[in-house]
């Protein structure tokens, strides 16, 4: 899964960013990397004991 | 009846008066747009008031009465949109620089469309964060919406607008949209009732989208009776709307005297009854205390499910607004530009995990709620936060602000389930705090039915 360690995550927001076609101002960049790594935390923490995830996520949510 | 006693009426009642032909919708159009323009310079709830509009299609309903025929159940009651949803003839802002470019909706949204054939008069459009993305409608371009209870505190968000407006009695109901807890979150900080539906309830065509899976129409409004008539109104199937629900309307009016006799009420427990400051938690008990709920329940996970929220906003968001991004990122509030830049790089894997893990939560839930017909929850961590505050301390320990004010509200959401918001006063603030009810989907009905006993009980504070 994906990990959060600084250097690895601002290596993949410049490469990721270059390849969406988006510049990141200076300004913005620690906001910008800070939310990712959160994000890329948040979905990290998603598996867990008891958790048995199906294969196949709902292509159209039904309640 | 005075202008003064006329704004303290619900939605309902002024429908009555109106039919009664005891008050005219002019008239409360008339009174709606004076109130607005002697209190809304300090609240900021609204983008763009529409007097001629109003006053129009309050002519149309007197008319009506005149002719002896019935304009419907909303009848000359002042209601206002949160600026994401079409009005014919005005510019969808959805609160932000760049959608104000765009030409102006060429119709109104089927939900608007509803309520105006049901007789309610359109007042004006309302502040929201940009792009809905967003708990306290901080809105850089807009400015900010003050709390009407304290005007140096937020209104909450993203619908703040909505909420602020009812709570000020410019309009006696308002749309708003919730994806984590948009209108849950200002109803609550506002004072104010909320009903966010079941996923796929009320049509989202003519609403700017922010996150397609977890998007909502949802309303906000100062009695139970308000949102069940207003549900009855808005609810149905819409085949133009892909995750419109495809089942007969179930009306809730009739079901709010029922009492809650022989239904099973619980309270969450867990992840649900710690990460608050204590008037909040208070809340909950001291509704659960006054009808008598003892049994507790677990929703297992939800600090996960909140996870995944998050996840999936993010990169479903950022996916709208991707051309945009790239190329005039300057144009975008800066509360929401890193938010939505950081969405764009969330990878298709971290997307497909938190959308796998829902799945296996929805059938979680379905468990739990196949146990209690509703469940008691708070609806905020804290009360209204000061404009500008970008921390809180809860149980100890440093939050931010803003995300952690969709705590318990997301985790609901995620899976779709509907939720109604009941407004009480907080012990030690004073200020207003609210309660989740939460049932499984499509049972509106049951919590109005809940909700409309806690009204009758005086256990809300408007």
């Amino acid at each position: 899964m994906w990990t959060v360690a600084s250097e690895d995550l601002e290596r993949y927001t410049r490469a990721a960013a270059a390849a969406a076609g988006l510049e990141i101002d200076d300004s913005w960049w620690p906001g910008v990397v800070t939310h990712l790594g959160t994000l890329l935390a948040r979905a990290a923490s998603l598996e867990g004991d008891g958790i048995e995830m199906p294969d196949d996520p709902a292509p159209v949510f039904r309640p | 009846m005075t202008p003064a006693e006329a704004a303290h009426l619900d939605g309902v009642a002024i429908a009555e008066a109106v039919r009664a032909g005891t008050r005219t919708a002019t008239e409360m159009a008339q009174e709606s747009l004076d109130a607005i323009k002697m209190g809304d310079p300090d609240i900021n709830s609204f983008t763009s008031v529409l007097a001629e509009r109003a006053l129009e299609e309050a002519a149309r309903v007197d008319a009506q009465v005149a002719a002896g025929r019935d304009p419907g159940p909303l009848a000359g009651v002042p209601v206002a949109v949160k600026n994401l949803f079409d009005v014919a003839g005005q510019v969808t802002v959805a609160g932000s620089r760049i959608s104000a470019e765009d030409p102006p909706a060429t119709s109104d949204g089927p939900a608007l469309a509803r309520w105006r054939e049901a007789g309610a008069l359109l007042i004006g459009a309302l502040n929201m964060d940009e792009y809905a993305y967003g708990f306290t409608t901080e809105n850089s371009h807009y400015g900010p919406c003050h709390n009407p209870h304290d005007h140096s505190r937020v209104a909450g968000g993203s619908s703040g607008g909505s909420g602020a407006a009812v709570a000020a009695r410019f309009v006696a109901v308002s749309l708003g949209s919730d994806t984590n807890g948009s209108v849950r979150v200002p109803a609550t900080l506002c004072g104010v009732f909320g009903l966010k539906p079941t996923f796929g309830r009320i049509s989202r065509r003519g609403m700017y989208p922010f996150c397609p899976s977890l998007d909502h129409v949802g309303v906000l409004g100062r009695s139970v009776r308000d949102l069940a008539v207003s549900f009855d109104v808005l609810h149905g199937y819409d085949p133009d709307d892909p995750v419109s629900l495809d089942r007969p309307p179930e009306p809730t009016e009739g079901r709010l005297d029922q009492g809650i006799e022989g239904l099973r009420l619980a309270v969450a427990d867990g992840y649900f009854a710690r990460g608050a400051v204590p008037e909040a938690l208070e809340a909950v008990a001291t509704m659960a205390d006054a009808l008598g709920i003892g049994p507790r329940i677990t929703i297992p996970e939800a600090g996960r499910a909140r996870a995944a929220a998050m996840v999936i906003t993010a990169a479903e968001g950022a996916q709208l607004h991707l051309r945009d991004l790239r190329t005039r990122a300057r144009d975008f509030d800066p509360m929401t530009r890193d938010r939505f830049l950081a969405g764009a790089l969330v990878p298709a894997s971290a997307y497909l995990a938190a959308q796998r893990f829902r799945r296996w939560y929805r059938g979680e839930l379905g468990r739990v709620l196949a146990t209690a017909d509703v469940v008691l929850a708070p609806a905020t961590p804290f009360p209204a936060p000061l404009i500008g505050q970008r921390e809180a301390v809860v149980d100890g320990e440093t939050v931010l602000t803003q995300p952690y004010l969709g705590c318990f509200t997301q985790p609901l959401s995620f899976v779709g389930l509907p939720v109604v918001t009941v407004p009480v006063r907080g012990t030690a603030s004073g200020l207003p705090l609210g309660v989740q009810l939460v049932a499984a989907p499509c049972r509106e009905a049951v919590l109005l039915q809940v909700a409309a006993e806690l009204e009758r009980r005086n256990l809300v504070t408007l």
